[in-house]
């Protein structure tokens, strides 16, 4: 399920999150769901800051890159979001 | 009454009879002796056929001899996931160089057929079924026999001198588990250790080869909470020792062959730190 454009998420504050090596580990003590995420996706969660839309953070990082391709940042930037909606890590504002 | 110092615990172990009052001091012999009252106690006693297990003096439990002492160690265990106020990791744990290999891992998946290779190959023994974490980052011993199943026993073969089979076991989903003892020279005794390196026993192939395959701080800390035991599991806290752990060491995912060439490829990466 893609993610809404009009939504605009942000990480759930109680969710903690470690830097280790190249990789960003999520984890939820609420529920004990885990969430390993690489570089690519790590820098998509930085832009999730409640303000933007999935549309407004592929642009973000769409803007930084030379030679992006904007339809498959917007993808990953789906994808990654999909990805942290299942786990719950999420928090929306219209 | 034998009382043995289990984690910080006092736990005794009776008998009014002596042949199983021996067994029981077997069966806790490789914790330290410690003296006054136990925090709880176990105790064993031929009643017809049958021997009772009871805790505290309470809740009888009747079930055949040969597998009394294998019950008395689940409640062991159940009771430690409950009190104790430190991590607990489902693995095994040995020893070498003063320092700790964790082998984090759910039933079946060859942990305790790598934990008794490895004691073969220059490890010491801490533990077959607990890594326990207290004082930061450093692993504790937590010295049972090992349990293991018929068929993994046979697949390990003859066993070193250090090692005896001890004639306890239970009935598991259609398989006898066998309990090994390792002898006093293959026992780590001191305190806690600072971890060395983990792996991850990932099964077996039909292969005799090991494949030994490097996993990421990340992955590894993942699959070291998914093995967190107790009450208290699933802590901000446990997430930071996992983290740190795992941050700090090489760790590997084993898929194990032959278990001594395994034990082999694992001794020659740990020297290779």
């Amino acid at each position: 399920m893609s993610e809404r454009p009009s939504l605009k998420p942000r990480l759930r504050k109680d969710v903690l999150q470690r830097e280790v090596e190249d990789e960003l580990l999520l984890y939820d003590p609420k529920n004990g769901e885990t969430l390993l995420l690489n570089a690519t996706a790590a820098s998509i969660l930085d832009l999730c800051d409640g303000e933007r839309d999935a549309s407004a953070i592929a642009d973000a990082i769409v803007s930084v890159l030379d030679s992006a391709d904007a339809d498959a940042v917007l993808a990953d930037v789906q994808k990654t979001l999909e990805d942290l909606r299942a786990k719950s890590m999420l928090e929306t504002s219209a | 009454m034998i009382v043995r110092d289990v984690l910080g615990l006092a736990v005794g172990f009776d008998s009014a009879d002596a042949g199983m009052k021996d067994e029981l001091d077997e069966l806790s012999g490789m914790f330290p002796s410690t003296e006054g009252k136990p925090d709880f106690w176990f105790s064993a006693d031929p009643e017809g056929d049958s021997c009772v297990i009871r805790q505290d003096g309470k809740w009888p439990y009747a079930l055949e001899r040969e597998h009394a002492f294998s019950l008395i160690m689940q409640w062991l265990l159940a009771e430690i996931t409950r009190r104790v106020d430190f991590a607990l990791i489902h693995g095994g744990v040995v020893e070498r160089d003063g320092e700790a290999l964790v082998l984090p891992a759910m039933t079946g998946k060859g942990k305790s057929t790598l934990t008794t290779a490895l004691l073969q190959h220059g490890f010491r023994f801490c533990s077959d079924e607990l890594a326990p974490f207290a004082e930061g980052l450093r692993v504790r011993a937590y010295p049972v026999p090992i349990r293991m199943r018929q068929s993994a026993l046979e697949r390990l073969g003859e066993l070193a001198p250090q090692l005896r089979i001890w004639q306890h076991r239970m009935f598991r989903k259609g398989e006898w588990t066998r309990f090994l003892l390792p002898n006093a020279e293959t026992r780590y005794r001191g305190d806690a250790l600072e971890v060395g390196m983990v792996a991850f026993p990932n099964g077996h192939s039909d292969s005799p080869d090991p494949v030994l395959t490097s996993v990421t701080p990340g992955q590894a800390a993942i699959r070291m909470m998914s093995e967190l035991l107790g009450e208290r599991s699933g802590t901000a806290d446990h997430f930071e020792l996992c983290v740190g752990v795992t941050s700090s060491v090489p760790c590997y995912d084993v898929v194990a062959g032959d278990p001594h060439r395994t034990a082999e490829a694992i001794a020659r990466t740990w020297e290779s730190r």
